[in-house]
């Protein structure tokens, strides 16, 4: 109760004329920021940063939070539209929305996404609101040892993405890998894979890989296509195209729920985030049982799974931020760092030394997203038409965007070499049946993997003890053994169950 | 028609010595020799021009060096890191106060962990008009690639602010002062102790071989003070390392102590309850992680005193001790000669720790 008093006064803050303004404008630069490919919600609560230094602490920092939250709207759009993630919590996003758009429905697709988006972050809210300050000191129960186990349970899971040929899902995973490692270690400082290119000694930047990889090898894809066939049923679009029906919805509900929920709880974990939240949930989703279409044919819960997950995160991610003061994700570290320059000591005495600034914050992520969502549904019926653009004019535009995508994410030229590098081994992939996925997944994951591993046993001296030792760790390893066997133990239950019947 | 004809002479004078000073830039091997020449025909110019003798001395004179075009000011960290912000800071003052007339332009590039953008400030074609953001924590990263640079290649032109280092402990965990840790030790039990690759471990070190205790503490890199801190509080480690910015809001909360200041001297409150390493009997362990500006190598003597210059004044103004307040830094501004000793000195303790 007392919580809900705070959070009422919270919302005396946030809705003072002025500050709706500022999460308002907020929200409406985060979907830009959002949109441009490149551009994530790092770099553009960055760059807007001296924007906010006209208001007070309060108002500048609900205008930033508004701006981080808002992008993971804008994500969805270009990664639906022109299969060009917006930034990286909308890869999966694009894995369904786009075919779905291909087929017709771009309103249905960006409804659904946007819909997910804020239940998903509504979910991610009333968890921070409540179990904030719990959760946060659950995050930190998280050490190397846990971290390992639990990228190991996530690692397997990358077997539920593989499609078709096994081996060639392994071999893209292994690729993955193979690419994370390049770089100077974490751990050791030592040089790995960059035969003396100075230029990959920080590893290859995530965000150009993956608008090469995505992106950049739709170009070469629509290269080799004639004009596209559908032309003719698109151009028709108009708003009755957006809306979803009641059984739409309803499929949505699953995937939405747990991502907000499960996105919330990744986002409270310090060194996770949106994106490994958004692949983690879409991955589990693609096992569900309930699923009405294949996830990565345009399935409306692929892209409702990816959608709710990074935002719900969106949102946890501001809970070790207000509670403990650490960031749990590059942007929060921003924002940490704006809170500091206004003279605001982010960290475990935020809530008592400040609480109008912390309380109006999150209900002012309340109000942003509400706001976020109005103004998203407003735009899909004027955006969604993006999709009727010929070719001869998608193409050339698309390569622009992933080439300023490319540059804008890194400032530099390299950044676009790695885009056009990720966009030939893109297309190799799709060309030969390779899926993208895995490999994604595994250069993301095997990161935290590695550094927590040798960390962990840096810590037991060399003993691999220690990952039974610690109860949450000995959970997932449990959960891990489970997974690994459970086909063998399904196939001996199945075998079983027909000699009984026999 | 005589003073036509005298500034034409002049004017001739100049245009070569523009020449000769664009020859110099483009030829980067010869940088050396070049810039002797340079000087010359400034001198040359000068003295042509018949102004008083005061002008033709050494061009080391502070007013010698006017910046002309616009300022790169080179950042190896992402806009909002901290090098970034010192740099803004820095940047901000000079604007704001009018101590330089140009724009300053602050170009972030984190590629190569920072190299390429140190080889770029190196071979720049406008060396005076060039300047690099440069940490001790910068140094380890150039030191350990093999692009061949060291601070030999460079121009160092100030230190500005410097961050000193305490070992923190949990309020509630197994060690709660200097003397658990050496019990402990001298049990037999080995020490988990957490902190960032820079000055952290560096300073640890130089700790551990103090007390001759090397071989019993496990040191675990994190990427960030808030990485070991936050790893502390989770009771995943027994000490992290922590400058008093990072770890101040948990010493207040009563979360984490001080264990011991690596300093000569103690910090202000609340982190005063820590003793140095001198009361404990021991000697002076610092290693200060500064901050500071280096210029390419090919940067002239004027431009060099000249922004060693403008920097001192950055210092002085109340902008600066705001900016160092809030962010809990010492001051250390350093002039050209001992920057360069500073800076030399941190590079021989690195490559002699490896």
């Amino acid at each position: 109760m007392e919580t809900l008093s705070y959070l009422f006064s919270g919302f005396q803050t946030a809705l003072t004329f002025q500050n709706i303004g500022a999460a308002a404008m907020g929200a409406i630069l985060g979907i830009i920021v959002g949109a441009m490919p490149g551009i994530g919600s790092l770099v553009g609560v960055a760059l807007l940063l001296p924007l906010t230094y006209a208001f007070n602490p309060t108002t500048a920092i609900i205008m930033l939070g508004a701006i981080y939250y808002a992008n993971m709207f804008g994500g969805a759009f270009s990664s639906i539209l022109i299969n060009v993630p917006g930034d990286a919590p909308a890869i999966m996003t694009a894995l369904d929305g786009y075919p779905l758009a291909r087929k017709g429905k771009p309103g249905k697709a960006l409804m659904a996404a946007n819909m997910a988006s804020f239940a998903g972050g509504l979910l991610g809210m009333v968890v921070l609101t409540f179990f904030g300050p719990v959760l946060a000191q659950f995050g930190l129960k998280f050490g190397p040892a846990e971290m390992t186990t639990l990228m190991l349970v996530a690692l397997s899971s990358i077997s539920w993405l593989i499609e078709g040929d096994v081996m060639k899902g392994l071999a893209a995973t292994c690729i993955g890998i193979l690419i994370s490692t390049i770089g100077i270690s974490t751990n050791t400082s030592a040089a790995r894979y960059t035969f003396g290119v100075v230029h990959l000694l920080s590893g290859v930047n995530f965000i150009p890989l993956v608008v090469g990889f995505i992106g950049m090898a739709q170009v070469f894809n629509l290269m080799g296509q004639q004009e596209r066939e559908n032309d003719l049923v698109v151009s028709k679009l108009g708003i009755k195209d957006c809306k979803m029906s009641k059984e739409d919805i309803s499929r949505m509900v699953e995937p939405t729920v747990r991502g907000g929920l499960f996105g919330s709880v990744i986002g409270f974990i310090p060194g996770a985030g949106a994106t490994m939240a958004s692949i983690v949930n879409y991955t589990i989703q693609k096992k569900s049982k309930r699923n009405k279409e294949k996830l990565g044919s345009g399935a409306i819960e692929g892209i409702a799974a990816s959608e709710a997950a990074n935002n719900g995160a969106a949102a946890g991610a501001f809970g070790p931020l207000l509670a403990l003061g650490i960031p749990g994700s590059g942007t929060t570290a921003v924002l940490l760092g704006g809170l500091m320059m206004w003279g605001l000591q982010p960290g475990p005495r935020l809530f008592t030394d400040s609480p109008d600034f912390a309380w109006g914050l999150i209900s002012s992520l309340y109000v942003s997203n509400l706001i976020a969502l109005v103004l998203a549904l407003v735009m899909i019926p004027f955006i969604m038409k993006v999709i009727c653009i010929p070719n001869r004019i998608l193409i050339p535009t698309i390569t622009v965007v992933c080439f300023v995508g490319a540059y804008a994410s890194t400032t530099s030229m390299w950044g676009v070499l790695i885009m056009m590098i990720g966009g030939i081994l893109g297309y190799v992939f799709q060309r030969y049946g390779y899926s993208a996925s895995p490999m994604l997944l595994a250069s993301i994951l095997s990161v935290t993997f590695e550094v927590n591993l040798r960390r962990a046993l840096n810590i037991s001296g060399g003993s691999p003890a220690i990952f039974v030792q610690k109860p949450l760790s000995l959970i997932f390893l449990l959960i891990f053994v489970g997974l690994l066997f459970s086909p063998m133990i399904k196939k001996a239950y199945k075998k079983a169950h027909a000699e009984k019947a026999a | 028609m005589k003073k036509k004809q005298v500034a034409f002479v002049m004017a001739g004078i100049l245009a070569m010595g523009t020449v000769l000073t664009g020859c110099g830039n483009t030829a980067k091997p010869a940088a050396e020799d070049t810039g002797t020449l340079q000087e010359e025909t400034t001198a040359d110019a000068e003295a042509s021009e018949g102004e008083t003798a005061e002008n033709t001395e050494p061009a080391a004179s502070a007013s010698s060096f006017v910046p002309e075009n616009t300022i790169t000011f080179n950042v190896s960290s992402k806009a909002g890191g901290n090098s970034d912000l010192i740099i803004r800071t820095i940047t901000d003052i000079c604007t704001r106060e009018g101590l330089v007339d140009k724009t300053f332009v602050v170009n972030n590039n984190t590629d190569g962990g920072g190299n390429i953008v140190r080889i770029e400030t190196q071979s720049t074609d406008d060396p005076d008009h060039t300047l690099l953001c440069f940490s001790s924590g910068d140094m380890q990263s150039m030191l350990d690639s093999d692009i061949g640079l060291k601070v030999d290649n460079f121009a160092p032109i100030a230190t500005m602010a410097a961050d000193k280092q305490l070992i923190f402990a949990k309020a509630d965990g197994k060690y709660k002062s200097f003397e658990d840790i050496m019990a402990a030790i001298e049990a037999g039990t080995k020490i988990n102790v957490g902190g960032t690759k820079s000055n952290e471990h560096t300073v640890f070190n130089l700790f551990a071989e103090e007390i001759q205790k090397t071989d019993m503490f496990n040191y675990m890199f994190y990427e960030s003070s808030a990485e070991s801190i936050t790893a502390l509080l989770g009771d995943h480690i027994d000490l992290a390392m922590g400058s008093p910015a990072a770890a101040i809001s948990y010493v207040e909360s009563g979360d984490i102590i001080p264990v011991v200041a690596l300093s000569d001297e103690r910090f202000m409150a609340p982190l005063d309850a820590a003793p140095t390493m001198e009361e404990l009997g021991y000697g002076v362990v610092e290693s200060p992680m500064w901050r500071g500006v280096i210029a390419p190598g090919s940067m002239s003597e004027e431009a060099q005193q000249y922004w060693s210059d403008i920097f001192g004044k950055v210092c002085e103004t109340e902008a600066w001790q705001e900016y160092l307040s809030t962010y809990l830094l010492s001051p250390y501004y350093n002039d050209l000669e001992s920057t360069r000793e500073i800076m030399l000195e941190t590079q021989a303790d690195y490559l002699a720790g490896e």
